[in-house]
């Protein structure tokens, strides 16, 4: 019996680690779908959050209210627990950040500040490590939280979706991210958002469309060891540098052949990097780029059903590709001079002895070193018919 | 004026169901009016005690005593008063001079005739339904078998519907319900033990088993446990189970009960021990193991993999009835993290204006499903349709729209109710939806460690319930590897070749190997 009692006893100090004081309704809660880091000019950091309007998300078939499902608060303060507490003096709910999926830097605050102010989103047991996370080309985070899409009504819905469907990393990046400003060999990299125009402007319209702006990926934003930013790529070269990370999983490119233009849509892509050390402790890298997709445009008209034709484009194809990624790690070796790519973990991995040696400097040494690409280019799946439709000749073959 | 009220509340005081006269062994009086006095005082205000008498001459020389109602008046008509009355009335009346001459010249024509000489023995047999026959001048009585009880015919069980299988099902006579049983198994190994239970009601209790297949100690326990029984009366086979289940404090049933002849035979065939009551249509089937309140009638009866994939849907469904309420609460009121964003901003926005926090909206769902259900049972089928429009439209549409609760709410209370009902017996759904509550409680204080404790609690109280010795968790704890394969699906019958290991054992095959069907190629 006394044992009994002491059991039940045992099971009522439950009680004391968790409780109803734990617990918060649904309705008590603000949810934080996103987070706009800025600077403001006397230097104090503005935060900008994303809230959702419960009441006017669509439910049981009535219609979606004409105003907006949510709405951007923002502050200003010195320290993130100052500005917080200003956000939440204007909230009548308690904040939640526990489905916050995407983190925006506006590029001013990107320029200098990260390294002094975000400790808070890895730190923060509220928020995911599961996050988007950008840099604003041209703006502000405030601006970009604002902006709608006709198909998605937040903002940061928008940003992350555009983000996954361009065969980016996805909610993987703020991970990739803190990975790369741990690590010697490889220097972090975001992904750039900016407002853009909806549709491409024909050169007799004189202004853009009112309301016609939306978000857009913008390539990425280069960071160097100090986390500042110093430059941008552009949508193509952000492709290039994944696609040698091996990150990269959907791509199409474009190439001609006899002057007449051949593309490619790529769903299976990977990436070796090999360091090759030579006896003088000279680093260099052979990169091969593997890609294997399904052939969306063929306007020479050659059969392809044919293997030798197949080969002469899948030739022109790696040459393309060839020379675009070249020209890429040209470009971050001679104007940004960081190793965003991670060659440096390449030779971590392969050469760890020497690697002690290489570390300290190894932006410089990689700004240096030789890197050799080449591609295999497969085309695995043809299209509806091998020659074109279009070719009146019918096949032409070599 | 209290000590009055009680008093007039205590009743009688003095309960006896002794009879006013000491019965027991007493002899009969060779003169045949002073056993009618004693028989007319046992039976005082009987109105159905009915006395027959025949005259010889001016004088009462035999009597018959029957219960009206209980006897079959054309067989008593054609088979008893026929022949004494005129087919051998110069024959026989005249020179009968004792109850063994109307046997011996098979005057009567009826079933089991006895003849006896206490006055217990006629009371007890004119009770069953027999006929007791006195001459005047002999201290001895014949009784015979007249019963003919109204009794309902066999119906399909209402309570285990099959699409295939047997549909006959027990009714409230025990003789047909032997018989059921009886015509299945053609074997005098199938045995019928009967015991008398209840001190007034005398109610027979049949322990029904195969000899050869059950263990004695299992049967010997079942025996001494019914034999153990002292009650007034049993009117159902609730009133055995309550009395000899062995873990008296918990929700789960131990002891099966069933309304399928088929059924029963099944588990007689597995060493299992039946329990049938008389005047009820439910069996009782022990030992009992959870698992088998997730096993319906006609599992056996249907193709393997279909049952197989039924069976997984049912414990899926099991899941859900016991965790689905509580998972609900604890996540949206203790770790909304754990919900993918789409749908939490879906349930934020239904419960935007309701005013309940989550746990008493789900609470009071739950109750009021319970509720609709119990409501669904007890009311005539005349107006039972006004409580599913009730149950559907005022508390599925208007309670939604008015919002009083969520919608959210009402589908995880609805999926709830539905997946509780696909238990296929209903003691063990019973029970579920019982531990579903505490388990909501425990949720809503604790969150998903609170749910996390209940069910290790409720592990740890199912795996400690044993019945009739027999581990209740078998053969999952303790494990029985042969037997694991028939719970979680249903395993094809050529490869099954014991029964359950407790009461099967292992000693001889019940189906031997190697009659996997394949046919000759060729042929």
């Amino acid at each position: 019996m006394y044992s009994n009692l002491k059991f039940i006893l045992l099971c009522f100090s439950l009680f004391l680690l968790s409780g109803c004081w734990d617990s918060e309704e649904l309705n008590e809660r603000a949810l934080w779908m996103a987070t706009g880091w800025d600077i403001a000019e006397n230097g104090e950091i503005i935060i900008s959050g994303q809230i959702i309007i419960p009441s006017n998300i669509q439910t049981e078939g009535s219609m979606a209210s004409p105003e907006s499902d949510f709405f951007v608060i923002s502050s200003k303060g010195k320290d993130i627990g100052q500005v917080l507490e200003n956000i939440q003096s204007k909230l009548p709910r308690m904040l939640f950040f526990g489905h916050r999926r995407v983190t925006i830097f506006g590029e001013k605050f990107a320029e200098k500040y990260i390294k002094e102010h975000t400790d808070n989103i890895s730190r923060s047991p509220d928020h995911s490590l599961r996050n988007d996370i950008f840099v604003v080309r041209g703006g502000t985070a405030n601006q970009i939280l604002k902006q709608k899409n006709p198909l998605e009504t937040r903002p940061a819905v928008t940003a992350l979706k555009e983000h996954r469907q361009s065969g980016g990393r996805g909610d993987k990046a703020f991970l990739e991210y803190l990975v790369s400003i741990n690590r010697n060999g490889i220097s972090p990299t975001l992904p750039a958002i900016e407002i853009t125009d909806l549709n491409a402007r024909f050169e007799t319209e004189q202004s853009k469309n009112k309301g016609s702006d939306v978000l857009g990926l913008a390539g990425t934003a280069i960071f160097n060891k100090k986390l500042e930013l110093i430059g941008f790529l552009n949508m193509e070269e952000n492709k290039d540098m994944l696609w040698v990370m091996g990150q990269l999983n959907n791509l199409e490119i474009g190439s001609h052949y006899k002057k007449q233009p051949i593309s490619i849509d790529f769903n299976k892509m990977n990436s070796k990097i090999k360091p090759i050390l030579n006896n003088n402790g000279e680093i260099s890298f052979s990169v091969t780029l593997i890609g294997k997709g399904m052939l969306i445009e063929n306007n020479p008209g050659l059969d392809v059903t044919k293997s030798k034709n197949r080969k002469i484009f899948e030739q022109k194809f790696s040459e393309e590709v060839q020379k675009r990624v070249e020209n890429t790690i040209k470009m971050v070796q001679d104007d940004f001079k960081v190793d965003i790519f991670g060659f440096g973990e390449a030779v971590h991995k392969k050469h760890p002895k020497q690697w002690e040696s290489l570390k300290e400097n190894w932006d410089t040494i990689f700004s240096r070193s030789n890197i050799n690409v080449t591609a295999d280019i497969k085309i695995n799946q043809i299209g509806k018919d091998g020659p074109s439709l279009l070719t009146k000749e019918g096949v032409i073959t070599e | 004026m209290f000590q009055f009220i009680n008093r007039k509340l205590q009743g009688n005081g003095n309960i006896t169901y002794e009879l006013p006269i000491d019965t027991r062994s007493q002899p009969l009086n060779p003169d045949l009016s002073k056993n009618k006095l004693k028989l007319k005082e046992i039976f005082s205000n009987c109105a159905d005690f009915t006395i027959h008498p025949i005259y010889i001459g001016d004088k009462q020389k035999i009597l018959f005593f029957y219960l009206d109602g209980l006897v079959d008046n054309k067989t008593l008509i054609n088979g008893v008063l026929n022949p004494f009355l005129y087919q051998g009335y110069p024959d026989a009346l005249s020179d009968i001079e004792s109850l063994g001459q109307i046997i011996e010249r098979k005057i009567l024509s009826t079933v089991s005739i006895q003849i006896i000489t206490n006055i217990d023995e006629i009371v007890d047999g004119i009770l069953k339904g027999y006929i007791a026959i006195l001459v005047d001048g002999e201290a001895k009585a014949l009784i015979t078998d007249m019963k003919n009880i109204e009794q309902r015919g066999i119906e399909e069980p209402e309570t285990e519907v099959t699409v295939r299988g047997p549909r006959d099902g027990f009714n409230e006579s025990l003789q047909t319900n032997i018989s059921m049983i009886r015509k299945r198994i053609k074997s005098a190994r199938l045995k019928f033990t009967k015991i008398s239970v209840g001190d007034i009601s005398k109610t027979d209790v049949m322990i029904s088993y195969i000899d050869g297949i059950v263990s004695n100690t299992l049967l010997q326990e079942v025996k001494n446990r019914i034999e153990g029984i002292k009650i007034d009366a049993i009117l159902e086979s609730g009133y055995i189970e309550e009395m000899i289940e062995d873990n008296p404090f918990t929700p789960f049933p131990q002891i099966q009960n069933t309304e399928r002849p088929d059924t029963v035979v099944s588990s007689l065939l597995e060493g299992k021990v039946s329990i049938l009551v008389d005047n009820t249509p439910f069996a009782l089937i022990v030992p009992m193991s959870f698992w088998t309140g997730f096993q319906a009638a006609e599992d056996a009866y249907k193709n393997y993999i279909y049952v197989s994939f039924i069976r997984i849907i049912r414990f899926l469904m099991f899941s859900i009835t016991v965790f689905l309420p509580s998972f609900y609460v604890a996540l949206t009121t203790f770790h909304p993290k754990l919900i993918p964003t789409s749908l939490f901003i879906s349930i934020a926005a239904a419960r935007e204006n309701v005013p309940f926090p989550i746990i008493i909206e789900t609470l009071l769902m739950e109750v009021i499903f319970e509720g609709l259900r119990e409501a669904g049972i007890r009311l005539p089928r005349a107006v039972g349709s006004a409580v599913s429009i009730v149950g559907a439209i005022v508390i599925g549409e208007a309670a939604v729209q008015a919002g009083i609760v969520s919608a959210p709410t009402v589908i995880v209370v609805a999926t709830t109710g539905i997946a509780s009902f696909v238990i296929p017996r209903y003691n063990m759904g019973a029970a579920l939806r019982i531990i579903r509550f505490p388990m909501l409680i425990f949720s809503g204080i604790l969150g998903l460690y609170g749910i996390v404790t209940g069910f290790i609690a409720t592990i740890i109280h199912l795996v400690n319930i044993q019945s009739f010795g027999i581990p209740y968790f078998t053969p999952l704890a303790p494990q029985i590897p042969s037997d694991i394969k028939n719970i979680l699906i249903r395993t094809p019958k050529w490869s099954n070749t014991y029964g359950p290991f407790y009461t099967f054992g292992r000693n001889k095959p019940r189906i031997p190997h190697g009659q996997k069907p394949h046919p000759r190629k060729g042929d």
